[in-house]
């Protein structure tokens, strides 16, 4: 019964994470068309919100085209590749807390991995880059390759960052598992601020926030698809379906991480009321969540792409001491 | 046959079928593509033994980490990128008679050896490993951080611009 | 359990070693180009410091009893015998930096990362002689063997140095993984990766556990122990898992040359002996026969090969396999243990002053890029530098096992440790062994001696003081160890003795 009840949690977090997408999409363009004082989409359905069903549509019917001269078996497979992480990361992301119930089973979260939870996030994260560098380079085309070349190189970079930066968390809160990490910070300071991992992790939460940016080649980090330089490097060559399944791990993992910074830096499902209301909490998760994608959308529109040198330059030489300095002083601060 | 020894079975020839494949295959990116299912394989052995942690550390270390490195080495090797090598050395005869048997010395070994096997029951893996790592094995562990820097010295030695 | 700084203290020549290290490499980003030859001597003071530090405490124990104090738990003894190794490692590695210093200026190698991996190398020795535990003992061994690879491929310039480098790397890894495997395997048998507890306090240790549970016929400990024999045999030039030493030694720059074949095979003995007669010291009867054939196969073929080259430096490669085929012969003679680890000792005190010593006048001899390492580059050197040449006889009837050098009495010492424990067979392999190598030693004299070499074609010679200094240190060695050999021999008899199990 159990796993049965964690199947149908799957299904419909599954089903959420992928069916929010087009809206987010959407909202992307209408953020990005208020910033550049244009109107954006508005023909298809009110404010032109089915505009990205319309879109999508468009390029399920669209011809397939196959370049010649690629190793078609990893062509193929590198869409899938990259789409499949972005999905199965929210496994672990508890959008409710443990006194969520529903039939007295727990639904507040999919799984709760107690001894791995985070580590979970972040191997899952890694293996999204196989999409991109498998695509680079079995399109067999320079600019796809540039492009794999550059997200590999960029994402091995910030992956060490991303775990760095937790560690202040991590060590805080005395637990891997995600939903730990959110009941630690239950505890307000002072008793009035609330606990969240934000205020006393600032400069965590600033390199995380950095790093989650580039693991998902968002702008200002997003070389391995420079349309100026490398005319959308990895995905050049790829068009209809196999194009909209990048574009679709494309901004689940951009929901995800968001799913993931308010869990660890925002006091995840927490919020006034909850622990007398519980489902009070999916609402909390989902505000954090939202706020922080209209973050980024943000970020996007106001940001030009970083220089592939200084990207790395900033990795190594800014934040990796950074993030060193963090968790000796969280440390310190904790052994205290 | 329980659920867990049909599990380890299908992990067992997964392992053992991508391996062979990472080694006879011509092409090499796709035998870093085979590397990576049988490091898979090893992981999904972890996690039936009840070792997350590990299970995680696999995954993130040799699947996240070592063979994104060892993609981005071949691609940046231009010659080999497309290609096919040949696939098997010369000697390929004499080495296989080798490793046979050095299989079957290895097979008779753990069919026949008595194996130490702890009574405790599995622990709390990531902090029992935690703790041993910063109490007991405290000295190994700082020693591989020598390790590291040696290595790392000798990687930038040998790999920078000759002219700088 | 926990570790106190009294404990740390027991550490002082090693992480004297390693500060070194770490000195070195920041020395280097603030130095300009120019100055960098400076690094050399910056590198020395460390290894004298920690050799100072080793002799004193060896000096106050070689009286009274001897002292012997776990550190971090089991996983580390500083006993006299890893202190009497370190001063072979110390006194190769000071050798080798004397070498280096003109050799790394001429051939414009990286000064900083060259002193700094000598020394990270000289700790993986020292902390794998004091390893009493597996898992210590790998990773020491691979700090070892990173530093090496790195060093053997330092002149990126010369394609041979590349070549072997890469060759040595491939190769190593394998040998890492056998030994790796042979861990794996061991703590399957036992549970347990503790070689065993000199102080006899613990039992829950390799070798208590085989009494204790009567592991003598599992075949998991006996396959565990094999792999861990290859592993370290590789590092130790031993025939069959020598295929590497020719092209290695060759291919990488002489002073790193001289360095590894003296301090990475006296490294990887310092293990093999505490792994052998500490850990799997019950097993005694298993491993003895194996040790006997390895013995003899590479005393054998290190002779047969080192026979027919010309290139001296490759000469004293295979020469150098033979040699590591002495020291097992001391090895195989386990139940005179209370003698062989003494001998295996000081056959490597006296293998490192006169084997790098020869290589120091290959340095005197040869010319810009490795050249003039021919026998022929030798004729008539007595005429032209009477004092290399003389150097160079000492040292190599010295190889030979001429009386009244170390040579001879290092021999002396394994062939008395092999005839009291009944291995007359081996005894007189070594004695053949030895006649065999005369002449390809005495041939390098005969040339330097009988030969004459037309005006013409006389070569300059390098007269840097460092090599001056590094040839008389060696020399000097060679003669002190070889006349009065009492001090050194009591001590190295002491330090084997604390190897063994108390009340032996």
């Amino acid at each position: 019964m159990e796993y049965v009840v964690m199947a149908a949690k799957a299904v419909v977090v599954f089903a959420l994470v992928s069916g929010s997408m087009p809206f987010i999409v959407w909202a992307e363009r209408k953020v990005m068309a208020d910033a550049q004082a244009r109107i954006g989409p508005n023909r298809v359905g009110p404010f032109g919100i089915l505009q990205s069903f319309a879109d999508a549509l468009k390029l399920i019917f669209k011809e397939d085209v196959v370049p010649t001269g690629i190793d078609k078996r990893i062509f193929y497979l590198a869409p899938i590749l990259s789409i499949i992480p972005a999905l199965i990361t929210f496994a672990v992301v508890p959008y409710g807390g443990p006194d969520l119930k529903l039939f007295g089973y727990p639904v507040g979260y999919v799984a709760d991995l107690k001894d791995v939870g985070i580590l979970y996030v972040f191997a899952v994260t890694t293996l999204g880059v196989y999409g991109i560098v498998l695509a680079g380079w079995a399109s067999n085309n320079k600019y796809s390759l540039m492009g794999a070349l550059r997200s590999s190189a960029q994402m091995i970079s910030y992956e060490i960052l991303l775990g760095l930066s937790i560690m202040g968390v991590v060590i805080g809160s005395g637990s891997l598992s995600l939903v730990e990490i959110v009941q630690a910070q239950a505890t307000p300071y002072f008793g009035v601020i609330p606990g969240i991992w934000l205020f006393a992790q600032p400069l965590g939460f600033l390199i995380f926030l950095i790093a989650s940016l580039a693991e998902a080649n968002r702008v200002p980090f997003d070389l391995p698809e420079a349309e100026s330089e490398l005319v959308a490097g990895f995905h050049t060559e790829y068009s209809s379906f196999k194009f909209a399944m990048f574009f679709m791990a494309e901004y689940i993992n951009l929901l995800t991480l968001s799913g993931v910074i308010t869990t660890l830096f925002l006091g995840g499902w927490l919020g006034p009321g909850v622990d007398r209301f519980p489902i009070l909490g999916v609402l909390y998760f989902s505000v954090k969540t939202v706020a922080l994608v209209y973050f980024f959308i943000w970020l996007r529109a106001t940001l030009p792409r970083l220089r592939y040198d200084q990207l790395m330059r900033f990795a190594w030489k800014v934040m990796l001491p950074a993030a060193l300095i963090n968790i000796f002083i969280t440390a310190y601060w904790v052994a205290r | 046959m329980s659920a867990h020894q049909l599990a380890f079975l299908v992990l067992g020839v997964l392992i053992l079928v991508s391996a062979l494949m990472v080694v006879t295959v011509r092409n090499l990116v796709h035998a870093a593509l085979f590397l990576i299912l049988c490091f898979a394989g090893v992981a999904g052995l972890y996690v039936l033994l009840q070792a997350e942690f590990l299970a995680v550390a696999q995954v993130l270390i040799y699947i996240g980490a070592i063979t994104v490195l060892i993609l981005f080495g071949i691609m940046l090797t231009r010659k080999i990128t497309g290609g096919a090598q040949p696939p098997l050395a010369s000697h390929w005869k004499a080495a296989g008679a080798g490793a046979g048997a050095f299989l079957l010395l290895l097979l008779y070994v753990a069919m026949t050896g008595q194996w130490q096997v702890s009574d405790q029951p599995p622990m709390d893996s990531t902090t029992t490993l935690g703790l041993a790592l910063v109490t007991r094995y405290v000295l190994p562990f700082e020693l591989a951080s020598v390790v590291l820097l040696a290595a790392l010295v000798g990687a930038v030695l040998l790999a920078r611009d000759e002219t700088r | 359990m926990t570790t106190t700084w009294r404990e740390l203290g027991y550490l002082t020549p090693e992480l004297v070693v390693l500060l070194g290290a770490a000195a070195v490499l920041l020395l280097d980003l603030f130095l300009p180009r120019g100055r960098r030859r400076v690094l050399g001597g910056v590198a020395l003071v460390p290894l004298g410091v920690a050799l100072g530090w080793v002799l004193r405490a060896l000096w106050a124990q070689s009286g009274g009893p001897s002292q012997l104090h776990k550190v971090f738990g089991a996983l580390l003894l500083r006993d006299p015998y890893s202190l009497g190794f370190d001063v072979v490692f110390l006194v190769a590695a000071i050798l080798g930096v004397l070498l280096s210093l003109r050799y790394v200026e001429r051939e414009a190698l990286p000064a900083g990362e060259y002193y700094a991996l000598t020394l990270f190398a000289v700790f993986g020795m020292m902390m794998m002689a004091m390893s009493a535990e597996l898992i210590t003992l790998f990773i020491s061994y691979e700090i070892l063997s990173l530093a090496v690879y790195v060093l053997a491929g330092i002149a990126r310039g010369r394609a041979v140095s590349a070549e072997a480098s890469l060759k040595y790397f491939l190769l190593g890894a394998f040998a890492s993984g056998f030994l790796v495997y042979g861990i794996a395997l061991v703590y399957g048998a036992t549970g347990t990766t503790v070689l065993y507890d000199p102080l006899g306090q613990s039992a829950s240790t390799i070798s208590g556990l085989i009494l204790e549970r009567g592991l003598f016929g599992n075949a998991l400990l006996l396959a565990g122990l094999a792999l861990l024999v290859v592993g370290i045999a590789f590092k130790a030039a031993i025939v069959p898992f020598h295929a590497w030493v020719p092209d290695v030694y060759e291919g990488a720059p002489l002073p790193v040359t001289a360095f590894m074949s003296a301090g990475v095979k006296a490294a990887a003995f310092a293990a093999f002996a505490r792994l052998l007669f500490g850990g799997f010291r019950n097993l005694g009867e298993v491993w003895q026969p194996v040790l006997w054939v390895l013995a003899v196969l590479t005393m054998v073929l290190g002779n047969a090969a080192a026979i027919r080259q010309q290139n001296v430096k490759r000469m004293l490669a295979y020469s150098s396999i033979a040699h590591a085929g002495y020291l097992l012969v001391a090895l195989a003679a386990y139940t005179a243990r209370d003698v062989a680890i003494g001998s295996v000792l000081y056959y490597a005190l006296t293998y490192t002053a006169m084997g790098v010593g020869a290589f120091a006048i290959l340095l005197v001899v040869g010319q810009e890029g490795e050249a003039n390492q021919e026998l022929s580059d030798y004729r008539g050197l007595a005429s032209r530098h009477p004092w290399a040449a003389a150097a160079m006889g000492l040292f190599m009837i010295s190889l030979a096992g001429f009386p009244l050098t170390a040579g001879f009495l290092g021999k002396f010492y394994i062939l008395n440790a092999a005839l009291r424990a009944d291995l007359d067979g081996l005894a007189v392999v070594l004695g053949l062994a030895s006649v065999v190598s005369w002449y390809y030693y005495l041939r390098v004299v005969w040339f330097m001696y009988m030969t004459e070499v037309p005006k013409a074609a006389v070569r300059p010679i390098s007269r840097a003081t460092s090599l001056g200094v590094a040839v008389a240190v060696a020399a000097l060695l060679v003669i002190a160890l070889g006349v009065f050999p009492s001090t050194a021999l009591a001590v190295a008899q002491m330090a084997g003795h604390t190897l063994l199990p108390l009340g032996y």
